[in-house]
């Protein structure tokens, strides 16, 4: 049982931190995208690559926090029945709503790996001016979704904790 | 399978498997993965990557981050608390004046910032307490800041509008030209009622004596506008001038918020760092609901559920007018308990085909649909802004109050709907006059 709940403070405690660090992105957005708005206004001076650099860095912004907001409960929910139940019925409809999670991200994983891979071994880009090769981006989709998949196994046994009368959420 | 039968097995699923409780986001991408293998098979299932990439690399949704930060410092960074006082100098000898005032700020906090929450909490944090303080009624002074704050959905830049532009495929700089006019409207007639209501009943708002205030000391407190003026100048005017779209406009408002903030002195590392947690739990939330409804949807489409919706409609021969009336009906009751960038999600895709078939503008309905979001954020039992001011209201009131409160501003908000259905030049004057110099 210990190792279970270790595990579990151990995978929030990683998403947290992935999601503190992803919380920086939006300042390098903000100082990429000024720059390209000052050197195209006042210099005359467009770049290829500000504006594609903001949209890259935009995706695993929000895709590497949704793990870390799915412990905090930040995904938004109808909590009109939700409430309304028991602590232990509560652990139990959590349990099967994580259960579906848990689908929905094995699903993801299975799709995106072998696009991510294949992106990675044709050398794919983005075919702009800039031209990056696309598969970092690609590969973040199975990882975010391999992060999420943890978190949702975490609240499984959390849930499953409460089931069994127990308050133990870190 | 009919597309009928599908398009009310998908609704009525996702209906059952919302009340459980389970984040709308996964709802949605678990629904669409089990009809995608139940209409076309496992391998169509690629499809939840493709549309997970289009969200991902979208520069129209990237302004959402940005426009959020800009919310999230200048809240941090003093400028409301410096305005709520000019408002009371300068306010307080009208009849209703501290109301009058906090629409008043809430029109200036929805031009800077657009996030509903950010208006309503202050307002009742600052406002209130001051209200009840001065014998102003409870009821009056409830409605003003919940209805006040919910003009940030419509007065640019809004957060709603950047989702409902980029669903529609319509131009971001357009719909929030669009919003404007409205949205200033609609302030003045919170005003026109409270100046009214505090004129026939003067013992809801009574009038300050004996505190009079130099002329020097009101114009000095007009300082604290300088810069939210600033901001919202160049933000807005970046967009209508040309020179950026409206994400690039975001990320100078950024830069200005910022600068503002280190005016003030709040410009520390624990406001930013908290700034910038605000700013990625709203994005992360949005954004995943956006993958979401994005596969949901394009299953729908993909059988071709909006065409034989749009079929339906059109073989029933009804007046365009009544199937306007219709989707508002729908808009609304969906509002009762389903998020508003949900129901954009869901229903703007499905919605847009009809709107273009009966000759309707997707800017004028925009603009329509996000007043009808203003009044599912007051309407109780889960309007958003509710949720907010019971953070806020003191013991002594309860929810009831709050409930009756809202009452009048909602029949306000219903006239202002039904003044912008009938003169639909009203909604769409100032984007058509702005059109030519838009960046997209």
């Amino acid at each position: 049982m210990a190792v279970l709940l270790g595990y579990c403070r151990l995978i929030t405690a990683l998403n947290r931190w992935v999601a503190t660090i992803v919380s920086a992105f939006v300042f390098i957005m903000v100082t990429v995208i000024s720059y390209e708005v000052v050197s195209r206004y006042f210099f005359n001076a467009p770049t290829t690559w500000a504006m594609e650099l903001a949209t890259l860095l935009f995706g695993p912004y929000f895709l590497l926090a949704g793990p870390y907001i799915l412990h905090t409960a930040g995904h938004v929910n109808v909590d009109i029945l939700y409430r309304k139940l028991s602590f232990k019925l509560a652990g139990l409809v959590d349990c099967l709503t994580y259960a579906l999670i848990v689908v929905v991200t094995v699903i993801f994983i299975d799709q995106s790996l072998p696009i991510a891979l294949n992106a990675y071994a044709s050398g794919e880009t983005s075919f702009t001016s800039w031209n990056p090769p696309v598969w970092p981006v690609k590969a973040l989709i199975p990882i975010a979704f391999l992060l999420l998949l943890m978190q949702a196994l975490a609240e499984i046994i959390w849930a499953v904790k409460r089931i069994q009368g127990q308050e133990v959420k870190a | 399978m009919s597309s009928t039968l599908v398009l009310s097995m998908m609704f009525v699923s996702l209906l059952v498997l919302l009340l459980s409780g389970m984040p709308l986001a996964f709802v949605l991408a678990f629904l669409a993965i089990l009809f995608t293998v139940i209409l076309w098979g496992a391998d169509a299932l690629v499809l939840t990557v493709l549309q997970t990439f289009d969200a991902m690399t979208s520069d129209i949704l990237l302004a959402i981050p940005l426009y959020v930060l800009m919310a999230s410092v200048l809240q941090r960074s003093g400028i409301i608390e410096a305005l709520y006082r000019a408002m009371e100098l300068w306010f307080r000898r009208l009849p209703g004046g501290l109301a009058v005032g906090t629409v008043a700020i809430c029109t200036v906090m929805a031009a800077m910032t657009g996030i509903v929450g950010a208006a309503v909490a202050a307002m009742g944090i600052l406002a209130l307490p001051s209200m009840l303080q001065r014998g102003y009624d409870q009821r009056l002074a409830l409605g003003t800041i919940c209805a006040g704050g919910t003009l940030g959905i419509l007065i640019p830049p809004s957060i709603i509008t950047i989702v409902y532009a980029s669903t529609a495929q319509i131009s971001v700089g357009k719909m929030f030209a669009a919003g404007i006019v409205p949205g200033v409207i609609l302030a003045g007639l919170y005003i026109l009622y409270i100046i009214l209501r505090a004129i026939i009943q003067p013992n809801l708002a009574p009038r300050q004596s004996g505190e009079q205030t130099s002329l020097g000391e009101m114009l000095s407190s007009l300082k604290a506008l300088i810069l939210p003026v600033l901001i919202v100048l160049s933000v807005l005017g970046s967009i209508y001038a040309g020179i950026a779209t409206p994400t690039e406009a975001a990320a100078v408002g950024v830069v200005g918020a910022l600068i503002s903030a280190a005016f003030q002195r709040q410009l520390t590392f624990k406001n930013l760092s908290a700034a910038s947690m605000d700013t990625l739990r709203v994005t992360t939330m949005i954004m995943w609901i956006t993958i979401g409804a994005k596969i949901f949807v394009s299953i729908f489409t993909g059988t071709g559920g909006a065409d034989s919706l749009l079929q339906f409609i059109q073989d029933l021969e009804m007046n365009r007018w009544l199937v306007l009336l219709s989707m508002m009906l729908i808009l609304v009751f969906l509002g009762l308990f389903l998020d508003e960038i949900g129901i954009i999600l869901l229903c703007v895709p499905v919605f847009l085909p009809i709107i273009n078939a009966f000759q309707f503008d997707p800017v004028w309905f925009g603009v329509l649909f996000l007043i009808t979001a203003q009044m599912g954020y007051i309407t109780p039992p889960f309007g958003y802004t509710l949720f907010y001011i019971k953070g806020v209201l003191p013991p002594d009131i309860g929810m009831g109050t709050v409930y009756r409160a809202i009452v009048p501003f909602l029949v306000l908000q219903l006239i202002a709907l039904i003044l912008f259905m009938l003169f639909p030049e009203i909604v769409t004057w100032l984007p058509e006059q702005l059109s030519q110099t838009v960046r997209s």
